[in-house]
């Protein structure tokens, strides 16, 4: 074996003589110093084939090095093999190439890890490289070629200021390693890349192979896991989005995918999306989904806006887990559920518009405005109208009818999901109340839902309330809320009962 | 051609198929032939039904004489493209005799239910739907596209819950009105992105500036399929995430109408101008008048057949 040069650069004189005692064996030229400046030096002049650094070294810290040599064509493929005390997590650090020990030190795992690295070095100056860039030719087609004429060593990629390395052995892909993360995790990543510069260096691959699919399976799934990144991108929580738990991890029921209880056990301690994305073990994209399900069925919970204000709650957690819940067990098809309907069915337009003012007020309600024809919707709003954040993404949508009994079609053919039914009239609607019974009577015999019946109107004297609910055709126990634009306390009333309605179990329409 | 099984055989395969789709989270459909008004006709209906269907379809007898068809991996728009199918395939089985009275409905698993039986009984209840629907009871199927929209237009029917005349009794409905009916179905297939539907709007004049096209224009994309009927000027190809069908028929400019189909909903409104720019209209949530007026559409103007 050829003589090769090994840089030791440790700040304290016994380590490094105890360092230099061990290595001698290996017959290599060894160069040692105490501080990071030196080391920069001889490093430049000598082009080490295996540079040992102190994290923790005076002057120039051992990662500062690492980044310089990097950059540096001339040094940038020189394995380090770094010594601390605590582990660090160090930008740019290749697996399979540089070596991370801490102390103590084992010397002869000291003796080993540099003879490995030596060895496989000087294997792989005996093949030639490939290089390009990615945008003439794409990751996954490398890795095919690399793949086809079953080769052995290391492809970096570097976009920017990311490196990433996917090692190969006998055409199969070992492992991944960008940013952090490493396996599958890290190859979909990567394969997302569309520019930026490949380099294959040919050499002995010596580390466990962490990646067990096939080539083309990987290939596979990754381009369609990138495909459907980009395709439900907008469906996912945003990267900035910070979640909380909303049950105890122990409350979760056993059986259920793994990488459940692993967000659940990050998200307490790293809250935002972009955070609980790069500190799980699996693929970007099956974590993206599985939060997104997780905040839909409320297992994980929106934080609100670290430092604003809160808007007042008016449901607890609890209540609105419950009422989803609730919900959900309503449909047979409970993975297509994600939203509930709510039918306002009015005697006038004016009064719809009324009552979602009024609304508004209400934590999480927001007026759909996506309209061309704004002025008609406010005047005569028609079909969804409003919509209630109730929890983990699902909305409570309003849709508005009118009370007429010729309208009926309209309700009958856009009732999916539908959960509940809000009777709206006042003491002008005289004309009107025999039509809004009717269409009372024919959604109550269609469906099996809550309904809520509200008078708008000031305090009535008991005879004629009973008068309005004769008109309606109210029972003897069906509430009838009276509403005044002044009085917002009803109005949470009105949604009480509208959930209290929602939670009592019924049978799936 | 797969052949013909016992009620008890096509039951047990139907309650495995339900525990099957529900393990791999897809879905299934249960096709259901009601020959009650075929009598005589069973044999010749049976075997046309037993070749339109393919090699992994299961056709089974059901107690009451029916045939019942589970086809595996088929969702809701499968299953009425093959009723389509074999309603077809029915028709030329009597090239010489007038075809039998062959009810066919479905059901879809998991929208329809979860179990075979629950499967079962709501394709029943399609199958008595279908029966009292205006379409069938008109006999529209045996009439053309304009004269179905013509008799609708006119109210000259007995109304029904899920279809009438005039939807605005009491209300003066201007051309707002379809306005708003179209903005309110384009919301529903905005907030179902990733739902099956097709909806064919049919005005005045196809145009970027028409008020379905604004919101087309700022929605994210769907699955469902929006057609723009009707003259068109060169910007109604800008409009985003519809398609134009350019026809230059003066009828479109008398008679407007949007036909909606979905797995959840089945919409159809048409509306003939008065004077003073007030409508009549008439619309109704009948799914196989839907269905039919669809299909009477696309087999006239020559489209493309096709449910979403």
């Amino acid at each position: 074996m050829e003589k090769k040069t090994i840089l030791i650069a440790l700040k304290e004189d016994d380590e490094a003589q105890l360092f230099t005692n061990c290595l001698s064996g290996l017959n290599h030229d060894l160069l040692s110093v105490k501080d990071g400046g030196h080391a920069l030096e001889l490093a430049l002049v000598n082009l080490p084939s295996i540079f040992i650094a102190d994290i923790d070294l005076p002057v120039i810290g051992g990662e500062r090095l690492f980044q310089i040599l990097r950059s540096n064509p001339q040094t940038s493929r020189i394995p380090f093999l770094f010594i601390s005390n605590s582990v660090k997590d160090i930008k740019g650090f290749r697996t399979g190439i540089d070596i991370f020990l801490l102390r103590p030190i084992n010397k002869e795992e000291l003796v080993a890890r540099v003879r490995h690295t030596l060895l496989s070095k000087g294997q792989a100056s005996l093949s030639k490289g490939i290089e390009g860039r990615l945008a003439h030719i794409s990751l996954a087609d490398i890795v095919q070629f690399l793949h086809m004429n079953r080769k052995e060593g290391e492809l970096r990629i570097t976009f920017g200021e990311l490196t990433g390395v996917v090692l190969i052995k006998d055409g199969e892909i070992y492992n991944a390693v960008v940013s952090g993360v490493e396996k599958e995790k890290a190859l979909f990543r990567l394969l997302q890349w569309d520019d930026g510069r490949f380099e294959f260096i040919p050499r002995l691959v010596q580390s466990a192979r962490k990646i067990r699919s096939s080539v083309g399976n990987l290939l596979m799934e990754g381009m369609r896991q990138t495909d459907e990144l980009v395709r439900d991108s907008g469906q996912f929580p945003s990267p900035e989005m910070t979640l909380e738990a909303g049950m105890e991890l122990s409350a979760l029921p056993k059986g259920l995918q793994p990488l459940i209880y692993e967000i659940m056990q990050v998200v307490g301690r790293h809250p935002r999306v972009s955070e609980i994305i790069d500190r799980t073990t699996y693929p970007d994209y099956e974590v993206y989904k599985t939060l997104s399900s997780l905040l839909a069925r409320g297992v994980l919970l929106e934080k609100k806006g670290g430092g604003l204000s809160t808007p007042e709650e008016f449901l607890t957690p609890a209540q609105a887990i419950n009422i989803r819940e609730k919900i959900l067990n309503r449909f047979s098809d409970q993975h297509n559920v994600g939203y509930a309907r709510v039918l306002v069915i009015s005697t006038s337009g004016r009064l719809t518009s009324f009552f979602f003012e009024m609304c508004a007020k209400l934590p999480g309600f927001s007026m759909n405005q996506r309209s061309a024809i704004a002025q008609v919707s406010s005047d005569s709003p028609l079909g969804e109208t409003a919509s209630l954040r109730l929890h983990g993404g699902m909305d409570l949508v309003f849709f508005a009818v009118p009370a007429v009994r010729n309208m009926n079609p309209l309700w009958r053919s856009f009732s999916a999901n539908l959960v509940g039914v809000i009777l709206l009239w006042d003491n002008s609607a005289t004309g009107g109340l025999e039509e809004l019974a009717s269409v009372r009577s024919a959604v109550m015999g269609l469906t099996d839902v809550p309904v809520v019946n509200i008078c708008v109107s000031g305090p009535m004297s008991e005879e004629r309330k009973a008068a309005a609910r004769r008109a309606v055709g109210l029972g003897p126990d069906e509430p009838l809320f009276l509403l005044r634009p002044e009085e917002t306390a009803v109005l949470q009333e009105i949604f009480y009962s509208l959930f209290a309605g929602i939670i009592a179990e019924s049978p799936a329409l | 051609m797969p052949g013909l099984h016992d009620s008890a055989f096509v039951s047990e395969y139907g309650r495995i198929e339900t525990i099957r789709a529900a393990r791999y989270n897809t879905s299934f459909s249960l096709v259901l032939v009601d020959m009650s008004g075929a009598a005589g006709a069973f044999k010749l209906t049976a075997s046309a039904v037993l070749e339109t269907v393919r090699s992994c379809d299961v056709v089974g007898m059901t107690e009451d004489g029916s045939l019942a068809m589970v086809l595996p991996e088929t969702d809701y728009f499968g299953s009425l493209v093959t009723i389509r199918k074999l309603a077809r395939a029915v028709g030329l089985a009597f090239p010489n005799r007038s075809m039998p009275d062959v009810i066919i409905s479905q059901a879809t698993f998991p929208k329809d239910g979860r179990l075979y039986a629950e499967l079962l009984s709501n394709a029943g209840k399609n199958a008595a739907a279908k029966r009292d629907s205006i379409w069938a009871r008109l006999e529209l199927k045996k009439k053309i596209f304009w004269e179905v929209i013509g008799e609708l237009a006119s109210g000259a029917f007995k109304e029904t819950e899920n279809a009438s005349f005039d939807a605005g009794t009491g209300q003066v409905l201007t051309e707002f009105f379809m306005d708003q009916i179209n903005e309110l179905i384009l919301k529903e297939i905005a907030r179902n992105p990733h739902k099956r539907g097709i909806m064919y709007l049919a005005a005045r004049k196809v145009a970027s500036t028409m008020p379905a096209a604004k919101l087309l224009n700022s929605t994210a994309a769907f699955t469902s399929k929006v057609f723009l009927v009707g003259e068109a000027d060169e910007s109604a190809w800008d409009i985003k995430n519809a398609t134009p069908i350019v026809i230059d028929d003066p009828r479109f400019r008398e008679i407007f109408f949007t036909f909606y189909l979905s797995e959840d909903s089945a919409y159809a409104l048409v509306c003939k101008e008065n004077w003073g720019g007030i409508y009549s209209c008439f619309h109704t949530s009948d799914t196989t008048l839907v269905e039919g007026l669809i299909a009477k559409f696309q087999t006239e103007y020559s489209l493309q057949e096709q449910l979403g």
